[in-house]
């Protein structure tokens, strides 16, 4: 029981760091008066540019600039939207969740086929 | 900062036309669509057939789309009915998924098949109703005694009752069918037939069921409910000024309260009709997005009782298709929800531009 602590611990600790980066985001939003509903989607298409820029360029660190890069590109559209047009901030981040959830979906088949277990460049080495 | 004012100007011709920015807003999102389809690769001639085919291409079809639209529509007016007392309902998929459950139970073990005639399907479907109801009130009472948002609440209550519906068709002593082999699904015994909603064309085979009569009934009541009586003056006071109602003599906390209730009623309803007109049966997930789905329809109508109808329609047309261009041309159905995702973002902006250049 008492050994496993430490596993426990640190699989906590690492499953609670999306969380941490992604709530520390929303409370940057939120200070500026913007509802940010479309924290899923934005971590889905960072996610998918990721895994597809260390897929093209062999590099995890590419990668990884890739994927905060694809989430910017969808932030600023939803600031555009919701600080330039003023659009209902509610309506916009849904609208891009079902967006970023199609294109990932959608481009996963185009890019790494059906079924792909395809292992991607990471940080571990 | 001059070409935004011009676009504006532009925008302001365009949004002179009655409808126009929703159809503008409509082509952009369809013609991304087609582009993505030609990206795929499969010959735009099957894909488009396809889908038509999966829309109206023969009665049966026809009648699936309809019936699609139907929960999306009571869920749509849900979120209107909470919309007016400025409160958001995004729980239309839990408010779903308990409503499913109370009217499975209700049509396999309440024995609402021995009861006569129309209650042996009505007495089910007020059960998901009510069902609906409770779990809209819970946001609702949560509001209105200790403030929280009902926005984070009812999206929460969404995921509790997912697991409720999982768990409660993994547990014999619960809804799950008799285990008799190791291939038995869990998933509940088919309700009787006596509890499915009616078929309104039972001569001609086609599956359109009651529900849809009851969504069309649900519009005029909602249209009437907010237009013409006092209480849907009432909760528009409430949602505009909590502190004049207040004033006024009105209970805001009842106001609250109720009105989430009501819109988890819908809510509630529209999983009651799901089990009792399409489905037959409980299994876990049967809620689909439907909820999700629903609540876009409501949130692109703003309050307008015409516009959920025709978004719920045009949302139930586009599962049907895409669900049939999957099937039957190889193109991923994701190509309708990036769709359906450019529909919203485009409306919530062209709304918005509109409003500003009036």
């Amino acid at each position: 029981m008492i050994e496993s602590l430490p596993v426990f611990l640190g699989s906590a600790l690492r499953l609670s760091t999306p969380l941490v980066l992604a709530a520390t985001g929303e409370v940057v939003s939120e200070r500026a008066g913007v509802l940010n509903l479309s924290l899923e989607g934005m971590m889905l298409s960072a996610a998918f540019s990721a895994a597809l820029g260390a897929k093209e360029s062999g590099s995890a660190t590419v990668g990884l600039l890739c994927g905060v890069l694809a989430a910017t590109v969808l932030a600023a559209a939803q600031a555009v939207l919701s600080v330039r047009l003023k659009a209902n901030q509610l309506v916009s981040g849904i609208g891009f969740n079902l967006f970023a959830l199609g294109a990932t979906t959608f481009l996963y088949r185009e890019v790494f086929g059906g079924l792909s277990r395809e292992v991607i460049p990471s940080f571990r080495e | 900062m001059t070409s935004v004012a011009l676009n504006r100007g532009r925008v302001a011709r365009v949004a002179a036309v009655p409808g126009a920015l929703p159809l503008l807003a409509l082509g952009f999102a369809l013609g991304i669509g087609l582009l993505l389809i030609g990206l795929t690769g499969v010959p735009m001639e099957k894909a488009l057939s396809a889908f038509w085919d999966g829309i109206a291409g023969s009665g049966y079809a026809f009648v699936a789309s309809i019936t699609r639209g139907v929960p999306l529509a009571l869920v749509g007016f849900g979120y209107v009915l909470a919309e007016r007392g400025n409160l958001t309902n995004v729980g239309g998929e839990g408010q779903i998924a308990v409503g499913g459950m109370a009217s499975t139970a209700g049509a396999l073990y309440f024995g609402a098949s021995h009861l006569p005639g129309p209650l042996a399907y009505l007495f089910p479907l007020l059960l998901g109703t009510l069902a609906g109801a409770a779990w809209g009130a819970i946001a609702g009472g949560l509001k209105a005694k200790r403030g929280s948002s009902e926005v984070i609440t009812s999206l929460l209550l969404s995921f509790i009752a997912l697991q409720l519906v999982y768990g409660s068709v993994q547990s014999e002593a619960l809804l799950r069918q008799p285990v008799t082999s190791s291939s038995t699904l869990p998933e509940s015994l088919p309700i009787p037939s006596v509890t499915e909603l009616p078929l309104l064309l039972p001569s001609s085979g086609l599956p359109l069921h009651a529900g849809v009569v009851l969504a069309l009934f649900v519009a005029l009541a909602v249209t009437v409910f907010l237009g013409r009586t006092r209480l849907g003056l009432e909760l528009l006071a409430v949602g505009q000024n909590p502190r004049a109602a207040r004033r006024a003599g009105l209970s805001v906390s009842a106001f609250v309260c109720a009105a989430m209730a009501a819109s988890g009623a819908l809510g509630g309803l529209a999983g009651a009709v799901m089990v009792q007109g399409d489905q037959h049966y409980l299994t876990a997930g049967f809620s689909s997005g439907y909820g999700f789905d629903g609540l876009v329809v409501g949130l692109l109508s703003r309050g307008s009782s015409l516009s959920v109808l025709a978004f719920a329609l045009l949302f139930g047309c586009l599962r049907s298709g895409g669900l049939a261009m999957e099937i039957s041309a190889a193109v991923p159905s994701a190509v309708v929800v990036i769709c359906q995702g450019l529909i919203v973002i485009s409306v919530a902006a062209a709304a918005q531009l509109a409003k500003g250049s009036k």
